[in-house]
Order: C-alpha cells, then sequence, then structure tokens
C-alpha cells in the first residue's frame, strides 16, 4: 500500500471512530433515559398500597400463609377457596420480610425490581466475558431493562422476574463450564448451574424451557456428562415435586400442573409475536445472525441454544389463556446476550470462522474488504442500538421532568393513561400496565378500603383483589383465576361458594375483571347488585351490595 | 478486522486446547462434530415430523386436522431435518 493510500485508509479509521463515539454517546443517552423511567416507575409502585397488575395482591397472600407456616396449595371447594397455581420460592425468599412488615406490597416489588438489576448485570457480565467491550456490555444489560416487556413486569408483586433471573444466572455459570480443566471445579460449577436452574423451576414453571436448552447444550460438548447431571436435575427437581405433592394431599399438582393445562388462542399467541418482533427486531436480527455463524462457522454457545428454546416455546406457550407479553422476558434476555456478543465482536473485530464449504463461499471472498466492512459495522452497531431504543421507546407523557419532555419531542399520550407505550395497549394480551399510578388512584383505593370497614367483622366480604381484604384484617376469600380454570377442567366444585353467595352472606362483593367461574358470577348477579363502581389504575372496581329478593 | 480461518478441523480442534476427541458418544470427553450433530438434527426432524403428522393419522376420530401448534411444530422438525442436512458437510469440527 502506499503512503496516501495508507494515510486515506488511517483518516477513514479515525472519522469512522469518532462517528462511531458520537453514536454511541446517543445510545447511551437513550437507553440510560429508559433506565431512568423504569426507576421512576419502580419508585412509584413500590409506594402503591394496593394492586397494580391483576393478581399481585394473591402473590402476597401467597407470602403469608408461607410466613405462617401454611401451604397455598390447599382444598379450593371449601372456604375461603383459596388456592395458588404458581411454585413457591419466589413467595418463601420473602417470608423474612413478611415477618418484619407484614403483608406489604413495597418488599414483594422492590425484590422484584433489584432482580430485573441482577439480570442486566448477568446479561452484562456475559457479553462481556464473550466480547470484551465494556460499552456494549453496558448497553446489552439496559437494552434487557429497555425493553417494555421487561420493564411491564420488572417492579411487581410477580414471580416472573425472579424466575428470569435464576435463569439467566444459571444459563451464565453453565456457559464455559464443560471447559473447565479442574473436576473439582467443574462439578461445581454445574452444581452451582443446576441449583440455579431448579430455583427457576421453582419460582415458576416456564423455567422448563430454559433448562431443555441447558441440558441440549451439555449434551452437544458432553453427552456423557449432559446424561450424568441430567439425571441428578430429575431427581432433585422430581424429588422437591413429590415431597409437595404428598404435603399438600395432591393439592399441589392440581393447582401447579393441571390448572395451568389451558386453551390455546392462535390470535393472542400471533399478536403478541409480532409485538415481539416489531418491538425488538433490531437486536433480534442481530441475535439470529450470530446463531447461524455459530452454527456454522464457530462451536455453539449455550446462549444460541438458550434463545431458540425460549423464544419457540415462548411463542407457542404466549397463545394459553392468561399468558402475556411477560412470556418473552426469557427470550429478551437471551437476544440481549446474543445481540451484545454480536457488537461486541464487530467492534473488537473478533471474529474466526471454521474453513468449510460455506466460510470459502462466502467468508473468503470479503477477506480483502475487512477495513471496509469493519468501518461499516462501526456505524451499525451504535444505529442498532439507537433504533432499538426508539423501537421501545416509552414514558409517562406527565409529571415533573417528563411533562416537559413530552411537549419537546411531540410525545404523546396513546394510552390514555399519560403514558406512552410502543404499542399503545391495543395488542390482545399485551400488559396494559406501565403508567403511573396517582394519588387519585390511592384514595380511591381507600374509598374502597372504607366501604369494606363499614361491614360488621362478622360478615365475610368476597374481593376479587385480596389488598383489601388485607388492608382491612379480613380472610381472604378466593383466588379467583383458579378457581376459573380449574373449573374449565372440572377440577373444581363450585356449590359450596355459589351456596354462599345465594344466601347473601357476604356483606360486600368487589368485583375487577370478573375471572370467577361462570356459576359463580351468575350467582352473584342474581342475589347481588351493583351499588357504585370505583376507577383505580384506569380499571374499575365494582363495589356489589345483598339484592333485595322477593320472597 | 480479524478474520481467522481454522486451516483444517484439526486446527479446529487445537482451538479447543486439544479436547480430547473420541467417536464413541458416551467415553469421557465426547463431544459432538458438526457432521454428528447434523445427522442427529436430520433424524430428529424426519422422526418428530412423522410423529406429528402421524398423530392426525392414528388419532382419526380427532377433529380440527393440524392445529396451528402442531403447524408450528411441523414447520421446526422440518427446519431441523433441513439444518441437519446442511451441518453434515461441515465434517469434524466441534458442535
Amino acid at each position: 500500500m502506499s503512503e496516501s493510500a495508507e494515510q486515506q485508509s488511517t483518516s477513514r479509521r479515525l472519522s469512522a471512530d469518532i462517528i462511531y463515539r458520537v453514536l454511541i454517546g446517543i445510545a447511551l443517552i437513550l437507553l440510560l433515559f429508559q433506565g431512568v423511567v423504569y426507576v421512576s416507575y419502580a419508585i412509584n409502585l413500590i409506594n402503591f398500597p394496593f394492586d397494580y397488575d391483576q393478581g399481585e395482591g394473591f402473590e402476597l397472600v401467597d407470602v403469608m400463609m408461607f410466613s405462617e407456616g401454611e401451604f397455598p396449595y390447599a382444598n379450593i371447594e371449601t372456604y375461603p377457596f383459596y388456592g395458588s397455581i404458581y411454585p413457591p420460592l419466589y413467595h418463601v425468599l420473602l417470608v423474612p420480610f413478611a415477618w418484619l412488615f407484614g403483608a406489604e406490597y413495597w418488599y414483594g416489588r422492590l425484590f422484584s425490581f433489584v432482580t430485573t438489576l441482577i439480570s442486566a448485570g448477568a446479561i452484562g457480565y456475559a457479553v462481556y466475558q464473550a466480547g470484551r467491550n465494556r460499552t456494549i456490555a453496558l448497553l446489552a444489560g439496559l437494552a434487557f431493562l429497555a425493553s417494555p416487556i421487561v420493564y411491564h413486569i420488572g417492579p411487581l408483586f410477580r414471580q416472573h422476574i425472579s424466575m428470569v433471573m435464576f435463569e439467566i444466572i444459571g444459563v451464565v455459570l453453565l456457559a464455559n463450564a464443560s471447559e473447565i480443566k479442574n473436576t473439582s471445579k467443574r462439578r461445581r460449577r454445574l452444581a452451582l448451574g443446576f441449583i440455579f436452574l431448579i430455583a427457576a423451576g421453582y419460582t415458576k414453571q416456564l423455567a422448563a424451557f430454559t433448562a431443555i436448552a441447558a441440558l441440549a447444550f451439555l449434551f452437544i460438548r458432553n453427552p456423557r456428562r449432559s446424561i450424568f447431571w441430567g439425571i441428578g436435575f430429575a431427581i432433585v427437581g422430581g424429588g422437591i415435586f413429590a415431597l409437595l405433592t404428598i404435603g399438600t394431599d395432591g393439592h399441589w399438582w392440581t393447582q401447579t400442573v393441571v390448572a395451568n393445562v389451558k386453551d390455546f388462542f392462535p390470535q393472542q399467541a400471533f399478536g403478541l409475536l409480532r409485538v415481539w418482533w416489531e418491538m425488538h427486531a433490531l437486536l433480534i436480527v442481530p441475535a439470529a445472525i450470530y446463531v447461524v455463524y455459530e452454527l456454522y462457522f464457530d462451536r455453539i454457545s449455550i446462549y444460541s441454544l438458550w434463545f431458540i428454546s425460549t423464544t419457540v416455546l415462548s411463542a407457542m406457550s404466549a397463545g394459553t389463556w392468561g399468558a402475556g407479553d411477560s412470556y418473552y422476558a426469557t427470550s429478551i434476555a437471551a437476544f440481549c446476550v446474543l445481540s451484545g456478543i454480536f457488537a461486541a465482536k464487530i467492534i473488537e473485530r473478533n471474529w474466526a470462522f471454521y474453513d468449510n464449504y460455506l466460510s470459502r463461499l462466502f467468508v473468503h471472498p470479503l477477506r480483502r474488504y475487512t477495513g471496509q466492512i469493519s468501518n461499516v459495522g462501526l456505524m451499525i452497531v451504535p444505529l442498532l442500538y439507537i433504533g432499538y431504543a426508539l423501537m421501545t421507546f416509552h414514558m409517562p407523557t406527565s409529571g415533573a421532568g417528563y411533562e416537559q419532555i413530552a411537549d419537546v419531542f411531540g410525545i404523546s399520550d396513546n394510552t390514555g393513561r399519560n403514558f406512552h407505550d410502543p404499542d399503545g395497549y391495543t395488542t390482545l394480551a399485551y400488559a396494559q400496565i406501565g403508567h403511573f399510578t396517582t394519588d387519585e388512584d390511592i384514595q380511591n383505593g381507600y374509598r374502597i378500603v372504607d366501604i369494606i370497614k363499614a361491614v360488621p367483622d362478622d360478615i365475610p366480604v368476597l374481593s376479587e383483589e385480596a389488598a383489601f381484604s388485607l388492608r382491612t384484617n379480613r380472610a381472604v376469600i378466593t383466588n379467583p383465576v383458579v378457581l376459573m380454570i380449574l373449573s374449565w377442567v372440572n377440577a373444581f366444585d363450585s356449590s359450596e361458594l355459589v351456596g354462599m353467595i345465594r344466601n347473601q352472606e357476604f356483606g360486600v362483593i368487589v368485583l375487577k375483571a370478573q375471572f370467577y367461574p361462570t356459576d359463580v358470577l351468575l350467582a352473584i348477579t342474581e342475589f347481588y347488585e351493583e351499588e357504585q363502581r370505583i376507577p383505580m389504575n384506569g380499571f374499575s372496581y365494582m363495589i356489589l351490595r345483598p339484592r333485595q329478593m322477593e320472597n | 478486522m480479524t478474520i481467522v480461518i481454522y486451516q483444517t478441523s484439526n486446527n479446529a480442534l487445537d482451538i479447543e486446547d486439544r479436547m480430547l476427541y473420541s467417536r464413541t458418544m458416551f467415553r469421557q470427553n465426547f463431544a459432538f462434530t458438526k457432521r454428528q450433530l447434523g445427522f442427529l438434527l436430520l433424524i430428529i426432524g424426519i422422526v418428530g415430523f412423522g410423529t406429528i403428522f402421524g398423530i392426525d393419522i392414528i388419532d382419526a376420530g380427532r377433529e380440527g386436522g393440524v392445529g396451528p401448534v402442531q403447524r408450528v411444530a411441523l414447520f421446526v422438525m422440518a427446519l431441523s431435518a433441513v439444518i441437519g442436512l446442511s451441518l453434515i458437510p461441515l465434517g469434524d469440527d466441534l458442535a
């Protein structure tokens, strides 16, 4: 190369570096802003004393039951008709908080929020380990938190995001375990990885998809080890399952397995798949390219198998009743890792290819253009993260600071709840949450509490949201969704509950989504009448009193 | 940009710190090669496709034919077989 050509090349390289730094700065600002929105949302929810997402209160009831040494997996056909469809680990981990602070929402939400930060950290660590680029590792972690799907469920009193954290840690631990030469160190690492996968499974059943990927990965790397550890994994996991089934007289089986066999709605599955793709395509594509690269030109990592397994199986299960966008949270973690490694390899110019018919066909001809490709790559990587930040962009459109930002950039409230969401709450089963709660919401929640307080203590109250019963120190009667889905598979006899309604034994009934079995709702309609509706968080709470009956 | 081409399969094994390689699947240090993985995916794809499709033939009384989940599963199995086929020529590089 002549001196002037070399100068030209160096100058092009310098310009590319400067543009890269500016663009990566913009990507960081956008994703950090989404991080600020996320922290604001978490603080807002941690201070909110009622259910924000459907079912949070029942998670709290599970925690309280465990704190008193009781299983929530009980006979749902007799008073108080309470059961739980979720495994126990999340609730058990919160028991010390219940002992210290009683029935409160804040610690469950704070715990979930912290798990998302740990998850983002683990994603960043995985990317750094494979790609050796700190900025990209940071962007990958922030990209996880910026996904509206992660944002929705991050600070909720729900177990899903804790499961995701356990899955991520388990996968990161297993990623290079097979290559550890020291036998005892390798065994310790494998054992720890599987402990986290079991923890994930006993936080929520969907972790099975990650376990499938982990076992497949170990099988490819070393079938003998995979079978040995797989048997151990099955014995421990199955043993806990058997103990819980025996310890709860079979109710654990009925409520966590039978109740989770639900109808499939293709329209819901395709809608959520579309949302997942439209919001995250700019990171899904590089992740998919990286999977193809590993498949044909390098060794297949656990991250690739994890991405494939969780995406395909989550896409299918997201079509079942009660599923939602949260089912994609693990897939999002996986593509954040893969796209991060892809980006880091581009920036660090660190690609290696097996010599085979495909590399001879597609890679060899490009070798003389590596300089140009490298410069283009420097531009593309930050643009991908900028595009991703814009496609997932969400923020409140009111409140200090946010209102001004929304005005300046013309960001509109497209949800009707002072919040801008990339979907706008339009897709079936896409969680209509993310907006901030208001003082009015809290006041209205306490209006419902006051209504219940006015009912004499010896008269029970049926509330579809557990918070109102917990705030008034009353028994929590029913976990409606559990009753409803078990009624669909003929595993719930509602006669005792319906009998109580027909006898008008409840002083007040509070309904929200009306997720009760049909015969229960029919009995409520016949024997109770609506007194008023109280809005909270954009939902309408119906207050019903016993209807005057003609004899 | 540094693009390293592993020149031979033996080099690929060197890169993996000379991991011992054996053709017997349940040996201590066996790891799948691209070719072996290709055959495995091809078999899984063909058997899986046949099984899923066969459900309707065996369970003839069932209504509705091939459902949406079944269609997705059929596609996944077909894809598995195609990927398997494309991996077979890649030889002894570690999978």
